[in-house]
């Protein structure tokens, strides 16, 4: 949910955050972002699993970072954002304070306190930016929308039993429920 | 694929203003877009819904004016944002100069295009949406769904199929029967 707005923010307020207070910035406003619960945790935990496995064993060069991570979207420092799971294929996109620029693949968990509205903005922040892949997992409804932004841009909704074929990984399909 | 973006530097109201006639664009934060000639199927719709929402209009001696594409809105003026919704229904007068609607429509219907499905559900979504648009639906033949979305109440993404009968939600008692829609675009 966004934070009152009394003023446009910037990248200075979103780094100097009180201790303990996580929010993202986009076009000048904050969003709160709410502790994460046990569900969210486990599936941050498994997605960052299977993945991680993945590209070890394919000896592969990209990152999967999860949160609490800083991605600077555009390399602009004006949109700041914490994807639950960023995976970065790009080494020089990653800088000491966090990713500079789009990660390939961002995987966000659905938690209570974000509207679909921040769902709306992300979408579109994150097509624009150069994000190639975007899922949205949502632990109550046990379904996962991705969004594959590549050449051949196409949008599905899964369910937790699908095995969901992963578009930047070719030879990588999840399923969720045997994650779980 | 999405539609095709020119390089990375802005257009000013001048250059747009200034392409040719048979070219069809739109600019989002100042960046054109270049936009296909619509196919045999999306005139058929267009058409038909431009009829059924001028009928209700003048049913109903109403001030709003129905427009269909090619018709410039300006939702911005820095940075530029420009676009040539399909259909649109506009209230308030003052918006147009004669050359354009200056500011959101109150209604807006897209029709998908086989080239740009993600345009219409992702970026006009956004730009729709916080440009003050009351209520935006996207119709999508291939699909065979219309995706209501109801700004003003903050209802996203309900969806429907084509054989439904929809009400548009910013009037009391328009219903649209995209069943008699569909069955005009059986052509053999």
């Amino acid at each position: 949910m966004p934070f009152p707005q009394k003023q446009v923010y910037t990248s200075k307020d979103y780094w100097n955050l009180p201790e303990g207070q996580k929010a993202e910035l986009i076009d000048g406003q904050l969003f709160d972002m709410a502790p994460p619960n046990f569900i969210h945790q486990k599936l941050v935990s498994v997605l960052h699993y299977a993945i991680f496995h993945h590209i070890k064993t394919n000896n592969g060069s990209c990152e999967v970072i999860p949160a609490p991570f800083a991605v600077n979207l555009n390399s602009d420092d004006k949109t700041w954002v914490e994807p639950d799971l960023s995976v970065i294929c790009d080494r020089n996109k990653i800088s000491s304070r966090g990713c500079e620029g789009a990660p390939d693949w961002i995987i966000e968990i659905v938690s209570p306190g974000s509207t679909r509205t921040d769902y709306l903005i992300k979408l579109f922040k994150y097509r624009t930016a150069g994000v190639r892949e975007y899922w949205i997992v949502n632990p109550v409804k046990r379904m996962v929308q991705v969004y594959y932004f590549g050449l051949e841009e196409n949008s599905e909704l899964f369910s937790f039993e699908d095995e969901i074929p992963v578009g930047i990984f070719p030879n990588l399909k999840l399923r969720i429920s045997d994650l779980l | 694929m999405p539609a095709l973006q020119s390089n990375l530097s802005t257009v000013t109201l001048e250059e747009y203003e200034s392409l040719p006639e048979n070219i069809r664009a739109e600019v989002f934060d100042g960046q054109i877009y270049y936009m296909e000639g619509p196919s045999q199927e999306h005139q058929a719709i267009s058409t038909e819904l431009t009829t059924i929402l001028n009928s209700y209009m003048k049913s109903k001696k109403s001030p709003c004016r129905v427009f269909h594409a090619p018709f410039d809105v300006k939702l911005s003026d820095s940075p530029l944002t420009i676009v040539q919704p399909d259909l649109m229904i506009i209230c308030d007068k003052n918006k147009l100069d004669g050359k354009r609607c200056n500011g959101a429509p109150d209604f807006i219907i897209e029709i998908v295009s086989p080239g740009n499905p993600a345009d219409d559900y992702i970026r006009k979504l956004y730009y729709y949406k916080n440009a003050g648009v009351r209520e935006y639906w996207i119709a999508d033949p291939r699909r065979k769904t219309v995706t209501v979305n109801y700004f003003e109440e903050n209802i996203l993404n309900v969806q429907y199929s084509f054989d439904s009968t929809i009400k548009v939600n910013i009037f009391d008692d328009l219903l649209i029967n995209f069943s008699e829609i569909s069955d005009l675009m059986n052509f053999s």
